[in-house]
C-alpha cells in the first residue's frame, strides 16, 4: 500500500486509539447525507414501483379502447390473442352507479367483468378474501373493501344498485327500478384507488345496467412474461384502425407517475445540498488537521515524499470519509427502511393522519424499491463530494514548504 | 575522485523579514567524507538547523552549491529532490516527529515506505531487526504515546537509518532528553552509523557529544571554524 494512503487511513482511522473529532463529525455528515438520500428516493422509488405493480396487475399490461362503446370486442380479441406477445385478453365494461344500502348511498365505480377471462389477465381470486368469485353471477357483485366498511357490508347482503340509464329513461317518461344484487365477494388489491370505491359484477350484469346491449369499452391485455409494453403497444396497434387505440397502463397512469418522478428529482436536488454541508465539515475539518499536521507534512518531505502525495494523502482522508460514511449511511439506511412499518406506526400514533396519507399515496404501507442506478449515483456523487472536500486542505498540504512546516510551532 | 559523501560551498544564506535581515551563513564550505562523523557546535540562533536544512535540500541557500555524492542538487525539481533526499539521507530530529497514529514498528517502515514506494517482507524485517538493535524489539506494537522521550528518539533513529542512507544528519536528537537516555542515544547513533559506514553530521549544544566525533566543528557568524 502506498504510504500516502496507508497514512490517510490510520490519520482518519487511527488503530486502537479513539476516533478523531475531524473523523467523527465528517463521517457523521456524510452518513446523514447518505441515509437522507437513500431513504426519500428509495421510498419514491417505491411509489412509482409499487403503481406500476398494482396497475399492470389490476388492470392489465395494454388496454384497447376506441373512446366509445364496440361490440365486435370477439374479433379483436382473436385478433389480440392470435400475437406471440399476449398471454391473453378479457373484455370490460365500467361506469359509475349509486350503491344503497340501508339508508346509506355511495357512488362507486363498477367493472363488468367476463370471469373466466378476467381470470387469465388479473389474478382476481387472490384478491378476494370473504366469499368466492366462483359465486358471481347475473345477480350478484363483488365489493372492495372500501365499499364494504362504508356501507358495513358482509357477503350474502343485498344493495340496490341505480344506474345513469333509470335518469335516461325517465326522460323518455319510463320507470327503471334500481337492480337489487346480492354481495358474494369482499376483495382487496393493497392499490387504494380500487379498494376504497369499486365494485365488479359480470359483464351482462354491467352491460343491463348501463343499456350497452352487447357492448363493452375496453380490451384489458396481459402480455407474456418478459415483453417490453411499450414496444408491444406499438406493435399490437398496427393490427387496429383508428379511433382503436393501443396504450400502455404508464400512459393511463402518465400524470400521477410523472408528478411521482418530478417529486424525486426534487427531493433529490434539495437533500444533496444536506452532503454540500457535510463536504464544508469535511473541509473545515481537514484544514485543521492540515494545520495541526504541518510538521508531520514537513516530516514527510524530508523523508522523499513528493508534493503530489501529499496532496493525495489528504484527498484520500476526504475520500476514506466519503467510502465510510457512504458505508454506514447505506447500512442505516437499509435497517431503518426494513423497520419502516414499525416507525410509520409509531409516527402515525404520534401525530395521527395515517389514513388521509395513506389514501392519498394509494397504499396500505409504506413502499420500497431499491434502484441501482440511484443507489451508484448517490455512492459515486458523496464520494466525489467529499474527496473534492478534502482538496482544498490538501493542495495547501501540498504547497507548504518543508522548511517552514518544520520550523512550525 | 573525491570520496565526499556531501559537499556545500559557497552557501550564503539570509532570512527577510520586511525591512530587517539576519544573515545566517556566509561563504560557507564544508565537505564531508563517507563514514566519517561531524560535529557542529554554535550558539543558539547561529544558524545550525538552518545549515542542516540546506545541506538536506530542505531549504535552499541564497548562493553557492550543494552536492550529494558529486552531484549537485540546485537543479533538481522539489519533487525530484525529495525523492533523491529520501533515498540519500536520513534525518534525526530533536522533537523526534514520530506519527502518532500508528505503532512503532510502522513509525520506522515509513522512511522506506515512502523511498520505496511499498513494502516487502524483507522491510519489515529489517525494521524488526534495527529496533531490535536500538532495543525496541518488544514494542513493536506500541504506539509513539505510549513510549518515553528516549524510547521516541530511538524509533526515530531506526527510520532514518532502515533507507541505508549515505549520511545522517542528526539536529540536537539529545535535546529533548536527561543526561543518561541522552548518553544512551548517542552511543545507538554512532554505533548504528559506524557500524554500516553512514556518514553522521551532529548538531548538538553538548560539549561531549560533540566530542565524540572525528572532526569537531563550530559555527559563527555564518562560518564554519
Amino acid at each position: 500500500m502506498p504510504w500516502y494512503l496507508y497514512i490517510a487511513i490510520r490519520h482518519t482511522f487511527p488503530k486502537g486509539k479513539r476516533l478523531p473529532f475531524f473523523t467523527v463529525m465528517s463521517v457523521t455528515g456524510v452518513v446523514l447525507g447518505t441515509m437522507a438520500l437513500v431513504v426519500v428516493l428509495s421510498v419514491f422509488n417505491g411509489f412509482g414501483h409499487a403503481i406500476r405493480e398494482v396497475v399492470s396487475e389490476t388492470t392489465g399490461d395494454l388496454k384497447v379502447m376506441n373512446g366509445r362503446i364496440f361490440d365486435d370486442y370477439e374479433e379483436k380479441m382473436d385478433l389480440l390473442e392470435s400475437s406471440e406477445l399476449v398471454e391473453s385478453a378479457a373484455p370490460s365494461a365500467f361506469g359509475m352507479v349509486m350503491l344503497k344500502a340501508g339508508n346509506r348511498p355511495i357512488v362507486p365505480q363498477i367493472q363488468g367483468i367476463d370471469i373466466e377471462r378476467e381470470r387469465g389477465v388479473v389474478p382476481i381470486d387472490r384478491y378476494v378474501y370473504s366469499g368466492s368469485l366462483d359465486d358471481l353471477d347475473d345477480d350478484s357483485i363483488l365489493i372492495s373493501s372500501g365499499v364494504a366498511n362504508t356501507l358495513r357490508l358482509r357477503v350474502g347482503d343485498e344493495v340496490d344498485v341505480y344506474t345513469p340509464l333509470m335518469i335516461e329513461r325517465l326522460k323518455q317518461d319510463e320507470v327503471l327500478l334500481p337492480k337489487l344484487l346480492t354481495v358474494v365477494g369482499v376483495f382487496k388489491t393493497d392499490f387504494a384507488k380500487i379498494d376504497e370505491n369499486t365494485i365488479i359484477s359480470t359483464l351482462r350484469t354491467m352491460q343491463d345496467l348501463y343499456g350497452l346491449g352487447d357492448g363493452v369499452h375496453t380490451i384489458k391485455v396481459k402480455l407474456k412474461e418478459g415483453v417490453d409494453p411499450d414496444e408491444a403497444a406499438v406493435r399490437l396497434q398496427e393490427r387496429f384502425e383508428a379511433p382503436f387505440r393501443v396504450s400502455t397502463w404508464i400512459e393511463s397512469n402518465a400524470e400521477y407517475l410523472a408528478i411521482i418522478q418530478f417529486e424525486k428529482r426534487m427531493m433529490f436536488f434539495i437533500l444533496l445540498i444536506i452532503i454540500l454541508v457535510a463536504s464544508f465539515s469535511i473541509a473545515t475539518s481537514l484544514f485543521t488537521s492540515v494545520v495541526k499536521k504541518t510538521r508531520e507534512i514537513g516530516l514527510f518531505t524530508s523523508m522523499g515524499a513528493s508534493s503530489r502525495q501529499i496532496v493525495s494523502c489528504f484527498c484520500l482522508q476526504g475520500f476514506s470519509v466519503g467510502v465510510v460514511g457512504t458505508a454506514i449511511g447505506y447500512l442505516l439506511s437499509f435497517t431503518v427502511l426494513s423497520f419502516r412499518d414499525q416507525i410509520t406506526n409509531a409516527l402515525f400514533a404520534m401525530m395521527g393522519g395515517k389514513e388521509q396519507s395513506m389514501q392519498f399515496y394509494f397504499f396500505s404501507r409504506l413502499p420500497v424499491h431499491y434502484d441501482k442506478v440511484d443507489l451508484i449515483v448517490i455512492a459515486v456523487l458523496t464520494v466525489s463530494i467529499a474527496t473534492l472536500a478534502g482538496l482544498v486542505p490538501a493542495l495547501k498540504a501540498g504547497w507548504l514548504k518543508p522548511a517552514e512546516a518544520l520550523r512550525s510551532e | 575522485m573525491s570520496d565526499a559523501v556531501i559537499q556545500a560551498g559557497d552557501i550564503a544564506k539570509t532570512y527577510r523579514t520586511g525591512e530587517v535581515s539576519l544573515k545566517v551563513l556566509e561563504s560557507l564550505n564544508l565537505s564531508i567524507d563517507a563514514g566519517e562523523f561531524v560535529s557542529i557546535q554554535g550558539e543558539s540562533g547561529c544558524g545550525k538547523t538552518t545549515l542542516l536544512n540546506v545541506l538536506a535540500g530542505i531549504e535552499s541557500p541564497d548562493s553557492g552549491y550543494v552536492k550529494w555524492g558529486g552531484q549537485s542538487i540546485s537543479t533538481l525539481g522539489r519533487n525530484e529532490l525529495a525523492r533523491r533526499r529520501g533515498a540519500f539521507l536520513g534525518i534525526v530530529f530533536q522533537s523526534y516527529y514520530l506519527v502518532p497514529e500508528i505503532d512503532t514498528l510502522q513509525n520506522v517502515l515509513m522512511s522506506r515506505r515512502i523511498v520505496n514506494g511499498g513494502l516487502s517482507t524483507e522491510d519489515v524485517e529489517d525494521a524488526k531487526t534495527l529496533l531490535g538493535k536500538v532495543g525496541l524489539g518488544d514494542r513493536c506494537h506500541q504506539l509513539p504515546g505510549t513510549l518515553s522521550g528516549g524510547e521516541k528518539q530511538r524509533v526515530a533513529i531506526a527510520r532514518a537509518l532502515l533507507t541505508n542512507p549515505k549520511l545522517v544528519l542528526a539536529d540536537e536528537p539529545t535535546g529533548n532528553l536527561d543526561e543518561a537516555t541522552g548518553e544512551v542515544v548517542m552511543d545507538l547513533l554512532q554505533g548504528l552509523c559506524g557500524e554500516t559506514q553512514t556518514a553522521l553530521v551532529l548538531v548538538t549544544h553538548n560539549p561531549d557529544h560533540a566530542s565524540r566525533a572525528n572532526r569537531k566543528l563550530t559555527l559563527s557568524h555564518g562560518q564554519i571554524h
